[in-house]
């Protein structure tokens, strides 16, 4: 909570600080800056298929853009994550078999995504939108406490996340658009546990696959001013995730 | 003094019968508890499940649509009744691969993988009610005598075998006075063994002792007859080295020991003991171990210090004797070789009853540490069943390290009465759960 804070307290200073200075106008490019918020529920499979469970995300991003050709940006993302699984995950192939139960894990992510909206057509406009995204965790470690013997258990995750979109837009009113398309999103969980007992030692990796790729996004934008875009996202199908973007394009 | 040695006779310091022989037909029937539900998901790791639009599909054309996956399947087959086909795939095949693209298969109509779930591990077995070593409710143990128990007072076995029931792969050699071939319990237990009382490959029971610790192990269960075993899949190896009256020698015993190292045994059960120590016994359990073998013994059952093989502290498990309260039995040994105790006062067992040697439903009460020492060879069969990579060590580490400290509040920790403390497959099966 108090990472997410400070990163909301150094985009808004950022932000005051440029948009007080008028003279701050890059050359060739058009610079935006902005805040996410995601929420996503992704159900996610061992390779087999076989064990299920659902991968929840949390992060708040701070994100910069630069308008590198005409309707085509490039931007950078970086924040802080908050993830874990809903149900129990075991890891059996341990000496002692261990389980984590909704145990959370968090850490910085960073990511790079490419954006554009090349073809409008009266009201309607095409938007496309690809990123890529990598959630580091900070190592986590549990007691282990047996009657006699006790030892620990350290957890390492990562998760990578690749998502691209096409979409339609329309322009209901000036500033306000309304837009639906395929989401496609490829998300991969590696998590690593590893146990120290007494005598006894072991390390089991797990990966989690999304099940199913492709599912519908639907949302808004609205323009507020002449520098804010707020869009509002939700992602249905292949998983729930809820979007949340303010971006000040200066 | 080499041959005094090589004939040095050791003795069997088990079998203090305390109750009744119980021959069939039982006179108690057990009928409590309720089915639990396997917590997580799992599944046939070699099997699917397919359901073809086509009812009825005759295995030719079965076999002409399947031709493409040859390379990936052992073999199909019709599971009558459901109109299902069992598809069995070759080791290493993607179950998640193969069952997208037979999925895209237009004669396919829904595809499965064969998922175990809500098997009820309470065991139908008649006698299970005095099991009290397996489940203890603080019920009547052996009515004759009315010995009673403390509730949960036992090796947490219905919790264990939610994770693991073993495996025809997990072979427990017996070394002892042999087994009862024909008993209704064992008889489809037992894989080919040794006689080296006799120098034959019949190790048939005469005395009864060794019946009753390889029913403790893997007695057939869940078989609405007689007793259940601690590990319900496991196989025995008889290996006889104790004659009739329990007796054997240490070079018999060596051999067995080997015999069983040689053919294939994870585990070696060894319920007997000698008060001295010799290199017959010492490089015969170092061989054992050398080949991966996990060896367990009983402590011995004068109340005094360990006896050998269980003094081997390095290449031995050394089990002693709990009663049905988790107190120490009276005539458990001591020392600091002992590493864990299991029940063995008044504990129910197959039998080979010599009085009458053509029941083959005999069943017995009787204490020792010879009965704690198979609940943890059982205890073992079961976690090697479900973690085949882990070495003997590891499983003997893990058996001491999740036992119950139940004397902790005189002897905190590992102490030399009680060891890391008593059995319990819960905790040595069951996944710990991780918690700040």
């Amino acid at each position: 909570m108090k990472k997410i804070l400070l990163c909301s307290l150094f985009f808004l200073l950022f932000t005051l600080t440029i948009a007080a200075d008028d003279s701050v106008k890059t050359g060739g490019f058009n610079i935006s800056t902005g805040l996410a918020f995601n929420y996503s529920l992704t159900p996610m499979s061992d390779s087999e298929g076989a064990l299920e469970n659902e991968l929840l995300l949390l992060t708040p991003l701070l994100l910069v853009e630069v308008e590198i050709f005409d309707y085509v940006s490039f931007g950078l993302a970086a924040g802080f994550n908050l993830s874990y699984f809903r149900q129990t995950l075991d890891f059996q192939e341990l000496p002692l078999s261990l389980r984590l139960d909704q145990e959370r894990f968090s850490g910085p992510v960073f990511g790079i995504y490419v954006k554009s909206d090349p073809v409008h057509f009266g009201d309607f406009l095409i938007k496309a939108r690809a990123a890529y995204m990598y959630y580091l965790h900070g190592g986590r470690e549990w007691p282990i406490t047996l009657p006699v013997e006790s030892g620990s258990a350290h957890g390492a995750s990562r998760i990578s996340e690749l998502s691209a979109e096409v979409l339609l837009g329309y322009q209901v009113f000036s500033g306000l658009r309304f837009f639906v398309g395929p989401h496609l999103n490829l998300t991969r969980s590696r998590l690593k546990l590893d146990q120290a007992i007494g005598l006894l030692a072991g390390e089991q990796e797990t990966v989690m696959r999304q099940q199913d790729p492709l599912g519908l996004l639907l949302g808004v934008s609205y323009d507020l001013g002449s520098h804010w875009e707020i869009t509002c996202k939700a992602v249905f199908f292949s998983r729930t995730a809820l979007n949340l973007e303010f971006l000040y394009v200066f | 003094m080499l041959k005094k040695t090589f004939l040095f006779v050791i003795l069997l310091n088990i079998l203090l019968f305390s109750g009744p022989v119980l021959d069939y037909p039982d006179f108690y029937l057990y009928n409590g508890g309720l089915p639990r539900q396997i917590e997580t998901l799992r599944y046939v790791a070699d099997e699917i499940i397919v359901k073809p639009s086509l009812a009825g599909m005759i295995p030719a054309r079965r076999t002409k649509l399947l031709g493409k996956y040859q390379d990936r399947l052992l073999e199909a087959q019709s599971i009558n009744g459901l109109g299902l086909i069992s598809l069995k795939t070759k080791p290493g095949v993607s179950l998640a691969e193969l069952k997208k693209e037979l999925a895209a298969e237009s004669w396919v109509a829904d595809i499965s993988l064969n998922y175990l779930a809500g098997a009820f591990r309470l065991p139908n077995d008649q006698h299970f009610g005095f099991q009290y070593a397996l489940h203890n409710t603080g019920q009547t143990i052996v009515p004759a005598v009315s010995y009673t128990g403390t509730s949960g007072a036992d090796i947490k076995a219905l919790e264990g075998w939610d994770w693991s029931i073993s495996s025809e792969n997990v072979v427990v050699a017996v070394i002892d006075t042999g087994i009862h071939f024909q008993h209704e319990d064992l008889k489809n237990k037992i894989v080919p063994g040794y006689n080296f009382v006799h120098d034959n490959n019949h190790p048939q029971d005469d005395d009864g002792h060794g019946t009753m610790v390889a029913s403790v192990i893997a007695a057939e269960t869940d078989n609405n007859i007689g007793v259940a075993g601690v590990a319900w899949n496991a196989l025995i190896m008889p290996l006889k080295a104790l004659d009739s009256t329990g007796s054997g020698t240490y070079t018999a015993i060596a051999l067995a020991i080997r015999y069983a190292a040689d053919s294939g045994a994870a585990i070696i059960n060894l319920s007997l003991g000698g008060p001295v120590d010799s290199f017959i016994l010492r490089d015969a359990c170092n061989y054992a171990a050398q080949k991966g073998v996990l060896l367990v013994a009983a402590t011995g059952n004068d109340t005094a210090e360990v006896k050998y093989p269980a003094a081997y502290t390095e290449l031995v498990l050394a089990v002693g004797a709990s009663d049905a309260h988790d107190q120490l039995a009276v005539f458990s040994n001591y020392g600091p070789q002992v590493d864990l105790v299991a029940p063995g006062v008044y504990v129910l067992c197959a039998y080979f009853n010599k009085a009458n040697p053509e029941n083959t439903r005999s069943y017995a009460w009787a204490s020792g540490t010879s009965l704690a020492a198979p609940h943890v060879s059982g205890a073992a069969a079961l976690l090697m069943a479900i973690k085949p990579g882990l070495n003997a060590s590891q499983v003997s580490a893990l058996i001491c390290y999740t036992a119950d400290d139940v004397n902790r509040v005189n002897y905190p920790g590992k102490d030399d009465y009680m060891g890391y403390g008593r059995l319990n497959l819960k905790t040595l099966l069951a996944p710990y759960l991780l918690k700040k």
